[in-house]
């Protein structure tokens, strides 16, 4: 048990290592003289060469790389190149909009999709389930920067009941939370079409197991047998699902916080790019990866907790 | 909840696989029509025609420079299309090359470093990754299909190692290693042609989501380049006239939507026909 344990550690320490060396060499090494790109082609020599001290770059890249590192958990990031501020206050600033976007998207996902899953399986083949399909498909296709614009043209352009961007700050909570419902929702609603698709196959997998017919045999009423012993198990799977979307969903924020103007940490990576401020780029490229695979390491941890059988194999 | 009702059929045996190939074959036969004809030019500038809803001027309406909208899209099919067409090849062929191989020499350090290289990639979402070569050499539909497809490679990568595995434990993979065909020689004559079809359906389906990234990755622009007509760019110009023009924010979105679920459906009905106990896990 410790030593798959220990292996796994292993494989996501160096995946996080491998991912930050990618980073680095593509937005580091690669593009050549930061300092040069900053100041533009007409700028002299010597100023570059000033700007190049400052920012550190006169210094080897291995050492860069391992200052970049060790700066991870000093919380010392580098300054924005285009902002002049240091760059973890910058993301920090950003993340307190995109973490509550994601966490409520999340719960918007979970909300409307798990339950209509559910629906769909204890109705299979009958109209709910077919409903739930179709609607499922249409979720999937839709992309959820577009159902934000939707949502802007009927509930803001239309309704007048939203806003149809920016955010007031957590200062006025109320006004901040009505602020983030819209982007919830355009974010939260394609996942939970996959969470529908998800749940659904998962419940109608255990309904087809012994320990079902068993319940039934023994004339259970037919909820207790659909919710105490089919969802129940049927959520293992679904919750595997839930961990990697929430990875996602930081991610499609970089879309849906530009459509709505929310100042978050997609809005920012997307900015940096347009300023070409590798300096931040770095930083919010490798928070994004690192998030990915972190989730991605305790899906795994998950598994071998629930699953007694993988521990064995290794 | 286990008995198994005989389903309704409304498009014979396999209703998503027609409508699927019929959505698909619309949007793909109006993107091909598109480099010949389309019913009026895609970018000339009308002023006296800008912004009137659709019918009034045009299928579709047009946009802020009176561009015909309709002419638009069907220019944006033939580009997205085309974009995430590329960027899923370059998915396919590398992603199976690596997942075969790691099949074939199962258990040594290779399926370790394809599975380990799978792990790396698949940590940056196509977005990030589009970010990332757009800091480094520019925006532009290179840049699209190579972020999409470098996301698409660890996919098919393991749904090829995971579709290859039991392939290598049939009776006429031991008989071929036993007549002294090497492990290379077997992955083309036996391994390929028997994954070919599950390969066939993930590409599908993956088509159908690179089109919905090239989407995003348009609307930040960071995949063609402007006059290029595409889905995503629409979306994004026609946010500044959202009360004025509303179909210019609908139409794009909807195409979008069309295209995607064409090739879902169609990669769904496919899987349905080459593995029809499926349905149900699907």
């Amino acid at each position: 048990m410790p030593a798959i344990l220990l292996r796994r550690l292993a494989y996501f320490v160096a995946t996080l290592l491998v991912a930050s060396l990618v980073i680095f060499v593509v937005l580091d090494l690669l593009p050549g003289n930061a300092a040069a790109i900053l100041l533009g082609t007409s700028a002299r020599p010597d100023t570059i060469a000033a700007l190049q001290q400052q920012l550190g770059l006169d210094q080897p890249a291995w050492w860069r790389y391992l200052s970049w590192i060790r700066g991870l958990f000093t919380g010392d990031l580098g300054r924005s190149l285009t902002y002049g501020v240091p760059v973890s206050g910058l993301m920090a600033e950003r993340l307190v909009v995109t973490i509550p976007l994601a966490l409520l998207a999340l719960l918007v996902a979970v909300g409307a999709g798990v339950p209509m899953g559910v629906w769909a399986a204890a109705r299979w083949r009958k109209l709910p389930d077919h409903a739930a399909s179709v609607v499922a498909q249409m979720g999937i296709a839709i992309p959820d920067f577009w159902l934000g614009i939707l949502l802007i043209l009927f509930f803001s352009t239309g309704l007048n009941w939203f806003s149809a961007g920016g955010f007031p700050g957590w200062g006025q909570p109320l006004a901040a939370l009505k602020a983030l419902v819209l982007p919830a929702l355009a974010l939260g609603l394609p996942q939970a079409a996959i969470l529908v698709r998800v749940t659904r196959a998962s419940v109608l997998d255990v309904a087809s197991q012994d320990f079902v017919r068993t319940a039934e045999a023994k004339g259970l009423p037919a909820r207790q047998v659909l919710w105490r012993h089919t969802v129940r198990n049927a959520l293992l799977p679904v919750v595997t699902i839930v961990g990697l979307q929430f990875s996602f969903l930081i991610a499609g924020a970089v879309l849906v916080e530009n459509v709505f103007d929310l100042p978050g940490i997609g809005l920012l990576a997307y900015q940096a790019l347009s300023q070409r401020d590798l300096v931040t780029i770095r930083s919010v490229t490798l928070f994004f990866a690192g998030l990915v695979i972190i989730v991605n390491f305790l899906v795994d941890l998950s598994y071998l907790w629930l699953d007694p059988r993988l521990r064995a194999r290794g | 909840m286990t008995t198994q009702p005989r389903r309704r059929r409304f498009f014979g045996p396999f209703p998503r696989l027609y409508l699927g190939a019929a959505i698909t074959l619309a949007v793909v036969a109006l993107a091909i029509v598109s480099r010949f004809w389309t019913p009026h030019s895609p970018t000339r500038l009308r002023v006296p025609l800008r912004l009137k809803p659709p019918l009034e001027a045009g299928l579709a309406g047009t946009d802020a420079f009176g561009r015909d909208i309709f002419s638009q899209l069907m220019m944006g099919a033939w580009n997205s299309l085309s974009i995430a067409v590329l960027a899923v090849v370059l998915g396919v062929v590398v992603g199976v090359a690596l997942g075969t191989l790691a099949a074939a020499w199962r258990g040594r350090w290779v399926e370790e470093v394809v599975m380990r290289f799978c792990d790396v990639v698949f940590s940056f979402p196509a977005l990030i990754s589009a970010i990332m070569i757009a800091a480094l050499v520019g925006s532009g539909a290179a840049t699209a299909i190579v972020a999409i497809g470098l996301f698409n490679v660890p996919v098919f990568a393991r749904v090829a190692n995971g579709m290859a595995q039991p392939v290598w434990e049939q009776a006429y993979c031991l008989a071929a290693r036993a007549a002294g065909k090497g492990r290379l020689r077997i992955t083309l004559d036996h391994v390929l042609p028997n994954i070919a079809g599950g390969i066939t359906v993930q590409a599908t389906i993956q088509t159908g989501l690179a089109i919905l990234v090239e989407a995003g990755l348009s609307f930040l622009g960071l995949s063609l380049a402007p006059p290029a007509p595409s889905w995503g760019r629409m979306l994004s110009d026609a946010q500044t006239y959202l009360g004025q023009a509303p179909w210019m924010a609908i139409a794009p979105g909807l195409a979008v939507a069309i295209a995607v679920l064409g090739f879902n459906l169609l990669g769904d009905g496919l899987r349905d026909k080459l593995d029809p106990g499926s349905e149900a896990r699907a």
